[in-house]
């Protein structure tokens, strides 16, 4: 064997504490702590239920915030402290670090993928800004969290109830209007990432993307989470500009558990 | 350079490695990329009539020996693969379609369908051991030399390119059956789908890890049982054998070459070593041919059995 292999099992251990942050979002701490790049994730185990991917707020007690918009992250929302969860990872290819001052866009429970970049950036010393949208200021979490992180946060929400009015990419072009950023960071909603990537390419900002797929094993095994023929779990989910051009399904379609083609701007739900 | 290509009733192949049913199976891109780094042909995951879903997560896990799964033989539906057919064949790339159905006919039907992409050759899957309460195929019908030859005609009677008959291992003796299956038309036999079933407890949780409880075992841990088949299906039918079970390094390869083998299927190599791991076994390959003196690799097949 001439690698190093990837975690093949779950390890299980107990919930510590479970936080709403708010009608939608999730805070879950385990007894766990792991080793990981900002932008890598975990699968987490419901014994007895379903195995789902899911990006990893902070590493060290594990922390996973999630958005309960399906049947398996409404249970991990029902957890109480004690309640076994089992996890195996960190899997992917995270963020690479780059730059003096950088943006980072998170658009929705997107925020929690970009959190721990933007806690590891502006602890490196690094001008962090944070854009953070959301589609009105009850869905909006992790806010103060990441200023007292030192990062300069720039809330958007669709409806204008909190911070700038309008989507993210809108924000991003004002941005760049009066700053230069060495790299542009992002996660959240497909739509989201192709008009931000829209507005990145013609300012010629080089960038780095956290995409989201259906994902079976999250060990380059089932090719369920595959975009032109690159595995969202290994070869992402992050991805750069580079490599971006050439997902071409990007904004186009996804592939359903059954393998089956829809369109991606349709929400998973899990 | 020893010439590695392989020809399997008429298919000719520029190396002896397969990607197995199973595994990267699902995109056409993803297929591509696997061919492009060196596979001498591409297994599709195995595709019946309608769209299913498989067994909830988790549906794999993996050691440093062994590996097990219990996907439940999701997929996308025959309709649904037929771009990802196109991909493959539009790029000229040897591609090997695996079928199964509820009933003989259908399956039948399926493969036909497959035979109308374009495909080279049909697998007849009769060995998938993970599957709901009910369901009456995969190793329900590998198990019964009827069964197996009644399928394997039906199939044989809707198609004309070559019949692969996909065997269990999980029998009290492989050889009467893969005589069946040859007997009602198969032209090449792949051996062996996976050991058990197997299973694994987690021990904090109280519970088995998959989902389905019980898996199908692969991995380096089932090669010398593999390869034992392998071994006794060369001494009883004469067709090519393609075989698959724990490979993860060229010289596995060798072994079951030397055993018998025409071809060679790497499905959980992949984990071990990586998409990359079709590229590494056709260099050690051409390496050990070359510095053994073969000027091919069909001079090695059935080495072993001569000794």
């Amino acid at each position: 064997m001439s690698r190093k292999l990837l975690p093949g099992l779950p390890t299980t251990v107990p919930v510590t504490a479970v936080t709403l942050d708010n009608e939608r979002m999730v805070t879950i701490t385990l007894d766990a702590k792991i080793n990981m790049e900002p932008g890598q994730f975990v699968m987490l185990w419901i014994p007895g239920i379903d195995e789902k991917p899911f990006s990893v707020l902070k590493p060290d007690p594990l922390t996973i915030s999630i958005a309960c918009i399906g049947p398996f992250t409404n249970k991990l929302r029902a957890l109480k402290p004690g309640d076994k969860l089992g996890y195996r990872g960190p899997y992917g290819k995270g963020f690479k670090i780059t730059g003096k001052k950088v943006l980072i866009v998170g658009g929705g429970c997107g925020l929690a993928s970009v959190a721990h970049l933007a806690t590891v950036c502006s602890g490196q010393g690094i001008e962090t800004h944070v854009l953070a949208a959301f589609k009105t200021k009850t869905e909006a979490f992790h806010l103060e969290t990441l200023e007292k992180a030192g990062c300069i946060m720039h809330p958007c929400t669709d409806d204008g109830s909190l911070g700038f009015k309008g989507y993210a990419a809108a924000l991003v072009a004002e941005l760049l209007q009066s700053n230069t950023f060495d790299q542009v960071y992002a996660c959240g909603p497909e739509m989201m990432l192709v008009t931000t990537r829209t507005v990145l390419d013609e300012a010629k900002v080089p960038y780095q993307f956290s995409l989201e797929r259906y994902m079976k094993c999250g060990i380059g095994i089932c090719d369920q989470c595959s975009m032109n023929g690159q595995l969202v779990c290994q070869d992402g989910p992050v991805f750069d500009q580079t490599q971006i051009v050439k997902l071409t399904e990007l904004g186009k379609f996804r592939r359903l558990v059954t393998g089956e083609k829809v369109s991606a701007i349709t929400a998973p739900s899990c | 350079m020893a010439d590695l290509s392989v020809n399997l009733c008429g298919i000719k192949l520029r190396n002896p490695t397969i990607l197995a049913s199973g595994v990267l199976g699902v995109s056409g891109d993803t297929m591509k990329r696997v061919y492009d780094i060196g596979a001498g042909a591409i297994t599709l995951k195995s595709i019946t009539n309608e769209a299913r879903k498989g067994h909830p997560g988790p549906v794999m896990l993996a050691t440093d020996h062994y590996f097990m799964n219990a996907v439940g033989l999701s997929g996308q539906g025959v309709e649904g693969v037929k771009d990802e057919v196109k991909i493959l064949k539009d790029a000229g790339v040897p591609v090997i379609a695996s079928v199964f159905a509820a009933s003989f006919e259908e399956c039948g039907d399926i493969a036909a369908r497959f035979e109308s992409y374009g495909v080279d050759a049909i697998e007849l899957n009769i060995s998938c051991p993970n599957l709901s309460a009910g369901e009456k195929f995969g190793v329900t019908i590998g198990t019964s030399c009827d069964l197996t030859a009644q399928n394997t005609a039906a199939v044989k009677k809707k198609t004309s390119i070559p019949l692969i008959v996909k065997l269990s291992p999980n029998v009290t003796d492989i050889v009467p059956i893969a005589k069946a299956a040859v007997d009602a038309g198969a032209d090449m036999i792949a051996a062996v789908n996976t050991f058990g079933p197997g299973l694994k407890i987690d021990i904090e949780a109280a519970r088995p890890v998959l989902s389905n409880k019980l898996g199908g075992v692969s991995g380096p841990g089932i090669l010398p049982l593999a390869l034992a088949i392998i071994w006794r299906l060369r001494q009883a039918i004469e067709v090519p054998i393609i075989a698959m079970g724990g490979i993860t390094k060229y010289e596995d390869v060798i072994e079951m070459m030397m055993a018998g083998a025409d071809a060679v299927a790497i499905g959980t190599g992949v984990y071990y070593s990586g998409i990359a791991i079709f590229r590494e076994l056709n260099i050690g390959l051409s390496d050990w041919l070359d510095s053994h003196g073969y000027q091919s690799i069909s001079e090695i097949k059935g080495l072993a059995q001569k000794a």
